[in-house]
């Protein structure tokens, strides 16, 4: 599954952004094969726009593929920099931050390894005005001084709240590991370094060359006037598509042993494990990978969740399986007071143990997969939640994959690989991939010891 | 309603003190229907049963986009209708329905995580209100079970779910933002059900017997006041179930609470371990329901909101708003209160603007173009609050509840939009002009 988780103005907004000629559809630049309803203009900009009755808004968001690390991979954070500085950029007078909060919208951004996502919340009404204002806000960026430096205020808050988390450590950890370089390997909100850094004119080339209609989809999807959507998009695109490769990001060799991290500020002890699994073009199998994920990370029926919580009474388990156009990524982390890593560890992969070697029963497994589907869907009961879900996978070059281009009938790709799937078939992917010895990390809340400091951990 | 959280003011009262300092700007429209086109929210079917039990579906039967249906269902014993003595018994009560064993040895809970469905309860000033979002084909065996447990609460169940009870009660109590919170309560609806918060009082959490819970859940099942709102796919056999599930309350209306003192100018002050003061301003305003409804959620915006009307909501989902800065309008309450909230070292600056904002409004008409922008984001604030299929589905029975109807969604935007300066005038010096303050001082040995 994806990856997840106020002023004046007007007249500036009826105008601009219209100054080139309108981009027009054109499916024959579609490099991959697009969800229902998908189109992409001329300029490479894939562009969806749904109505769905009932709720009082739409969401808007551009999605762009671009490395969170910056395009050499030596700048872990800047993507999320330049994206908040995007959104207090001035265009005009404004900022699209005001322009959205003016209008009782909300506006927010979100950073993952190979992706940037804005996100506009906007009344139903005013969905045309703040689709002009976010597009131009992406793709005319107009990024100062100013923008950056409260980019830099919001950024630096942002990575002091997760570095108290043991389970986002113990994440960022996880993929560090098993991704040696590129993208993947960084946390997408960076680090320290990158604020002190990054310099304007770093942030403006990083967006220069990343937001561009050829890596990017607008979606736009609730209760607004399609049509009129459709045109403003169009007229807002840029002319010129750019060109864009992210770089690719290796797996490494698992460590034999236990990555221990010792760090007084985190919220607890904790462990977790990862696994590498199947790409996003082995459909049936990511699939297979998702219903496991959800068996056995839920935080109330999961396998994991309960054998962490018999463990420990109180452990979080926090755990799922990360879609990829390249190889996916499956973790799991229990976190919390009195958690004992080691022990924590035994818990988990003893519980592990049993869904690798042994077939989940018809029964249990139509149970299983019916409720997996329920919580699938129910991420998706809202304009945000469907449009999140199109752009992930977007992003990750397999739109006609995504859950959310179904309907009530559970048409679509993803549900028909969901509906394939069997006991048999799911053991042998779970044996597959989470068979084999996992990266193993541990945290606790305490200063590094002076063996630690000369190598001794991580 | 459900939002992002909103911390920052949208109009500054030093722009209010001073004018519109602004160039003049021409304002978008709104482009709502006029009364003669439904408007934005789809039209309801509704049934009202013989018990008066009133079921509403919306954008069901063949409209969906989703296999997923959403059910609220109001049920009228809320935290104004405790006794006050028994405070906590709502939240305490609607916790031992979700712990009640209905399927063999699984609890309702439990049933409904096996479905992978949400099933919870929120506590509301009026209402005990359970949600559930599930999969169409599992709503009807769902629905016999709450139907099954609202009958007949498990009392296996009272001893766990009273132990968090008072795990909540006593994290309310350490948080200066609910401290402030609770003494506005306190004072403005003492001598009623609603006056302690919603997760109780430990005293009374622990006298609280299995009895209590009993008479407690039998002020659910009266048909008059109850509201059962469908949205998203809702076949046949969900409706049939929801029908046959509820054609079993008593014909008749739940005693409700009584109403509420007036509210007494006052300040009141604690005492906590926080490292900086945490105070609480509190006006006694319009409720959800009065014809001054649409007005202060306009004053609201002016003065700039800080969350949702559930913000301090008591739910088996809900999390303490720890921190919580900004403005709370909690319009379901009667009568509904403004709070504004502030801590730090500059609060009595703040405090001192607040004021002189509020003074302004009942003083003087505000300019045109100030009250404009203030609507607009009133309007797209009510109309973002409303997205996830549940938002749908309680904004579907709170229409049902209210004088107007199911008309109650489409015409708010509509009664929005066409407030004036000289009804924010108006409606200030109706209810701004006594205030509550509470205090949280810092770095006392406190009561």
């Amino acid at each position: 599954m994806m990856d997840r988780r106020r002023g004046v103005l007007a007249a500036l907004f009826i105008t601009g952004a219209t100054l080139s000629a309108p981009a027009l559809p054109s499916p024959a630049l579609a490099a991959t094969e697009l969800a229902p309803g998908e189109t992409v203009l001329s300029d490479g900009l894939t562009m969806e726009v749904r109505h769905s009755p009932g709720s009082g808004s739409v969401a808007l968001e551009i999605w762009v593929r671009c490395p969170a690390n910056g395009w050499t991979s030596a700048q872990p954070g800047i993507a999320r920099l330049t994206a908040l500085a995007a959104v207090d950029a001035k265009s005009g007078n404004t900022t699209l931050r005001d322009t959205v909060h003016a209008r009782g919208g909300e506006v927010g951004v979100s950073i993952f390894q190979t992706a940037t996502e804005f996100v506009v919340l906007s009344p139903a009404d005013q969905a045309p005005v703040l689709e002009d204002a976010l597009m131009r806000a992406v793709f005319r960026s107009t990024i100062d001084s100013a923008a950056l430096d409260q980019a830099r205020t919001r950024l630096a808050a942002e990575q002091a709240i997760s570095a108290q988390s043991a389970a986002a450590v113990l994440r960022d950890k996880v993929f560090a590991t098993i991704f040696t370089n590129g993208p993947l390997h960084d946390a997408p909100l960076g680090d320290a370094k990158l604020l002190q850094s990054a310099s304007l004119t770093e942030v403006r080339d990083f967006a220069a060359h990343s937001y561009v209609p050829s890596a990017s989809a607008v979606i736009a999807l609730g209760n607004g006037d399609a049509n009129a959507l459709r045109a403003h998009i169009a007229a807002a695109s840029p002319s010129e598509a750019g060109s864009t490769t992210l770089p690719g990001s290796a797996i490494g060799s698992v460590p034999s042993a236990p990555i221990a991290l010792t760090n007084p500020d985190v919220d607890g002890p904790g462990v977790a494990l990862g696994w590498a699994g199947p790409p996003i073009s082995d459909r049936r199998a990511a699939t297979a990978m998702d219903f496991l994920s959800d068996y056995l990370t839920d935080p109330k029926t999961g396998v994991f969740a309960n054998a962490a919580t018999s463990t420990t009474a109180g452990a979080s388990i926090d755990g799922q399986y990360v879609t990829l156009e390249q190889s996916g990524l499956f973790f799991v982390s229990a976190t919390g007071t009195g958690v004992d890593p080691a022990t924590m560890e035994k818990s988990l992969r003893d519980a592990l143990d049993q869904v690798v070697t042994r077939s989940i029963s018809r029964g249990g497994f139509a149970a299983a997969l019916s409720a997996y589907e329920t919580r699938l869907l129910r991420q998706m009961d809202s304009p945000q939640g469907l449009a999140d879900n199109y752009g992930w996978y977007f992003a990750m070059n397999a739109p006609s994959y995504a859950p959310s281009a179904t309907d009530v009938s559970l048409s679509g790709e993803y549900f028909a690989a969901a509906a394939s799937l069997t006991p048999d078939y799911v053991r042998d992917v779970a044996h597959r991939y989470l068979g084999v010895a996992p990266v193993v990390v541990t945290i606790t809340p305490q200063k590094p010891s002076a063996a630690m400091l000369d190598g001794g951990g991580s | 309603m459900k939002n992002f959280g909103r911390l920052a003011s949208l109009f500054s009262l030093a722009l209010m003190l001073e004018g519109m300092t602004s160039a003049p700007q021409v304002q978008a429209p709104r482009s709502f229907a006029t009364s003669d086109v439904p408007g934005l929210f789809p039209s309801p079917g509704t049934e009202t049963l013989p018990n008066g039990v009133v079921l509403a579906s919306q954008g069901a039967q063949g409209t969906a986009d989703t296999p997923i249906v959403s059910v609220n269902v109001f049920l009228p014993a809320g935290a104004a209708q405790q006794p006050v003595d028994r405070s906590g018994i709502a939240g305490l009560t609607a916790a031992v329905i979700l712990g009640s064993r209905v399927d063999r040895d699984r609890t309702l809970s439990q049933v409904a995580s096996d479905a992978g469905a949400s099933l919870s309860y929120t506590i509301d000033p009026e209402n005990t209100r359970f949600s559930i979002e599930c999969k169409a084909d599992d709503l009807p065996h769902l629905i016999a079970g709450l139907s099954s447990a609202l009958k007949a609460p498990d009392a296996s169940a009272l001893p766990a779910t009273r132990k968090v009870a008072l795990q909540s009660a006593k994290d309310a109590i350490s948080d200066p933002a609910m401290t402030v919170y609770a003494m506005i309560r306190q004072s403005e609806f003492a001598g009623t059900g609603y006056a302690k918060l919603d997760q109780g009082s430990p005293t009374a959490l622990a006298a609280i017997t299995s009895a209590d819970v009993d008479s407690f859940a039998g002020q659910y099942r009266h048909g008059h006041g109850t509201v059962v709102a469908m949205t998203g796919d809702v076949t046949p056999a969900d409706y049939d179930a929801i029908r046959n599930a509820f054609l079993g309350f008593a014909p008749d209306s739940a005693p409700r609470g009584a109403a509420p003192p007036k509210l007494r100018a006052n300040e009141l002050v604690a005492h906590r371990a926080v490292a900086a003061p945490w105070v609480a301003v509190g006006y006694s305003v319009p409720s959800q329901f009065s014809s001054d409804f649409p007005v202060m959620l306009v004053i609201e915006a002016l003065l700039g909101r800080g969350g949702d009307v559930h913000s301090f909501s008591y739910g088996s989902d809900a999390q303490l708003p720890e921190g919580f800065v900004g403005g709370y309008y909690q319009y379901e309450a009667e009568p509904g209160m403004l709070i504004e909230f502030y801590n730090g070292a500059d609060i009595f600056n703040e405090l001192r603007t607040l004021n002189a904002g509020v003074s302004r409004l009942r003083s003087s008409t505000l300019p045109a173009l100030l009250v404009s922008e203030a609507k607009l984001a009133a309007e797209g604030t009510f109309l973002t609050s409303v997205a996830t299929l549940d938002d749908q589905s309680w904004l579907l029975g709170r229409s049902v509840l209210s004088p107007s109807g199911t008309a109650f969604e489409n015409e708010l935007p509509r009664k929005i939009a066409a407030v004036t300066p000289a009804d924010i005038r108006r409606v200030a010096q109706k209810y701004l002009g006594t205030q509550l303050l509470a205090l949280v001082s810092p770095n006392q040995v406190g009561p």
